[in-house]
């Protein structure tokens, strides 16, 4: 495995300009491949628009994105269509738990298997055994596994995270991105997640997004601190809570607390 | 009542079909009239174009207010072969009118019955393939969309109109017979029934495809485009794809609704194919209960019934507004519709009282009984 510690994002220069306000300038960042990587940073600091851009959500006005996957030639993720980079293996969770509410558990996830995404296919295709018993062996990860037949709707804040978490782990991704997973949770649940997100890291990368540094401190590999649309530092979780910018900046009120 | 809970829908749709098998024998034992089971031909159209309506709106949540354009593609496609029948061939009257001298190239397929059936499924599909492609690939959606296809069902109206040496513009295409001849009269009772019988099959036939098609992979992902269409494209799914098809789906099952609808009708005029009667269809679908096969064609009979009973008397006169009033309330107070009430509203109900009673109870008597479930 001598490439564990090879880049499998890289993230070149991107700017970005909304009608005059500009959300991030010039910012470059590679991540490791397999490796928990965070961004941080105070509200309006872009960290969601990075997001953003990474899954062609937004637009760059200016700089690119590649992809480098584990087998393969490196793949530019600007300009793409969401659902072919979704293809491609960069998957991502959105703030609000965003699960099909009409659609049970087991379909909730049916419909995230990577494979069979036509229209023909979605008409003739019947899931597999291979498939299910992929789709138990997630669920019991996020342990949804007993809940499987009940509308996702129904599910409690919390669990819908799970869920939507699960849902994207078993594309079988490359990538995982997570735009605050840990956001109305508990601690006990938040903690939970952290285990979980370990636990998957093992078999793809994962970029957060998230304020609660407790969280942060139990699995950061790496974190990125944003301010005013710009890098601020980046470095491991001790570095970053070293730095006295970083602190006067974002963990300044927090910071006594967190640090 | 496990059983009546899961297929209680298709247990509804049977009911619906027996008791519509069973009209021509009362026909011919005298026990109904032979303009009610013309009628309820028409109503079997009818829930053709609502199961495609709901297929778009119920599943999908694309609202369109112009699917009488493809309603009248089917039928004037028919309504042409028919006239051609007619005229054994031969250029119209119409045509004559409007200065023509030999029958237009539009009117050729319609000279024989194959080719007016590959038009009726062609003209729809091409149409609503190359608006939804345009429409759906820039990703319009919600009330944009409604207006669009508002606005081009208004541009054919138009168009219908102002071609009247090829369409008999306002008048329409008039005087023609079903495919299989005259159907008024004592004795032509025969081809009254056989049509019946033949639209009945093709109710069944659409009704069927699209349990299938919504019970599939595809049909729950229709329901996931509509409750979160940028979650769907996040999955993997070329969201505006899937939109198309099942738009293209729903137009060709109006189109064949028309077609249906004019051999019962004995005439097709552009007023079908009005912003009103659009929107009509609509309201059929919404007060039978959105998302949910049987709601749409228990709405499409059920507002169709009640319209063809009160609005030729003293009713007349109020019929629009009741049904726009009914229209306003379901939207209201019953967002699911008729099957929405039986389904949902009225068990939440019991389930409320009984938990009130249960809880009256309990104050009197201060020991919990524990219920086996």
């Amino acid at each position: 495995m001598g490439k564990e510690q090879d880049t499998v994002l890289k993230i070149k220069n991107v700017s970005v300009v909304f009608d005059g306000f500009q959300a991030l300038t010039d910012v470059n960042v590679k991540v490791k491949r397999n490796s928990i990587h965070f961004f941080i940073g105070p509200n309006g600091a872009g960290k969601t628009t990075l997001l953003d851009i990474i899954c062609a959500k937004t637009k760059p006005t200016e700089g690119n994105v590649s992809f480098y996957p584990a087998d393969g030639e490196k793949v530019r993720l600007t300009g793409m269509k969401e659902y072919k980079i979704v293809k491609e293996g960069v998957v991502r969770k959105f703030q609000v738990p965003s699960v099909f509410v009409n659609l049970t558990v087991e379909e909730n996830m049916e419909l995230s298997l990577k494979e069979n995404k036509g229209v023909w296919q979605s008409v003739f295709h019947r899931t597999s055994e291979e498939e299910k018993a992929l789709i138990d062996e997630t669920l019991k990860k996020v342990g949804l596994e007993k809940r499987k037949d009940i509308l996702a709707g129904s599910l409690a804040h919390g669990e819908k995270q799970w869920l939507e978490i699960a849902m994207q782990f078993v594309q079988k991704p490359e990538i995982i991105l997570l735009d605050e997973p840990a956001a109305g949770m508990g601690k006990p649940e938040t903690f939970k997640t952290g285990e979980l997100l370990k636990e998957i890291k093992k078999e793809c990368t994962i970029i957060v997004v998230e304020h609660d540094m407790d969280f942060v401190k139990q699995i950061a590999d790496c974190v990125t601190v944003l301010h005013e649309g710009k890098v601020l530092m980046e470095g491991d979780i001790h570095q970053v809570l070293a730095d006295e910018t970083v602190q006067a900046v974002y963990l300044g009120r927090g910071g006594e607390r967190n640090a | 009542m496990k059983l009546l809970k899961k297929n209680g829908y298709n247990l509804c749709f049977t009911v619906i079909v027996i008791a519509l098998a069973l009209m021509p024998l009362l026909l011919l034992n005298g026990f109904v009239k032979s303009t009610t089971v013309l009628f309820l031909g028409k109503c079997m159209a009818f829930a053709i174009v609502a199961i495609g309506l709901d297929l778009i709106w119920g599943y999908t949540g694309i609202l369109s207010l112009g699917h009488g354009l493809y309603f009248c593609l089917g039928a004037y496609g028919m309504g042409m072969y028919l006239k051609m029948v007619e005229t054994h061939g031969k250029i119209t009257d119409f045509m004559q009118v409007g200065g023509l001298t030999e029958l237009p190239l539009i009117w050729k397929p319609f000279l024989s019955l194959p080719g007016t059936f590959l038009m009726i499924f062609l003209a729809p599909l091409v149409v609503s393939g190359l608006i939804g492609y345009f429409i759906f690939k820039n990703r319009v959606k919600g009330v944009y969309f409604s207006i669009i296809s508002q606005a081009l069902t208004w541009a054919a109206y138009s168009i219908f109109i102002a071609l009247s040496p090829y369409t008999n513009g306002n008048v329409g295409i008039s005087q023609i017979q079903s495919v299989l001849g005259s159907l008024r009269g004592p004795k032509n009772e025969g081809n009254l029934v056989t049509l019946f019988y033949v639209a009945l099959v093709v109710l069944i036939l659409i009704y069927a495809l699209s349990y299938f098609l919504v019970h599939t992979k595809f049909g729950k992902i229709l329901i996931a485009i509509r409750d979160g269409e940028n979650r769907t494209y996040f999955s993997g799914y070329c969201v505006s794809n899937y939109k198309n098809v099942i738009y293209m789906l729903s137009a060709i099952f109006a189109a064949v609704a028309g077609a249906l609808f004019v051999n019962f009708n004995g005439s097709i005029t552009p007023t079908q194919m009005s912003i009103t009667y659009s929107i009509t269809m609509v309201i059929w679908v919404a007060i039978g209960g959105r998302g949910t096969l049987i709601g749409a064609v228990i709405g499409a009979f059920l507002i169709n019934l009640c319209e063809y009973n009160l609005s030729s008397g003293s009713m007349a006169e109020s019929w629009q507004y009741i049904i726009g009033l009914l229209f306003v309330i379901t939207i209201l107070f019953f967002k699911g519709g008729i099957v929405g009430i039986v389904k949902d509203q009225i068990p939440a109900l019991l389930q409320k009282r009984r938990s009130r009673a249960e809880k009256e109870g309990r104050d009197h008597q201060p020991i919990p009984v524990k219920a086996e479930e």
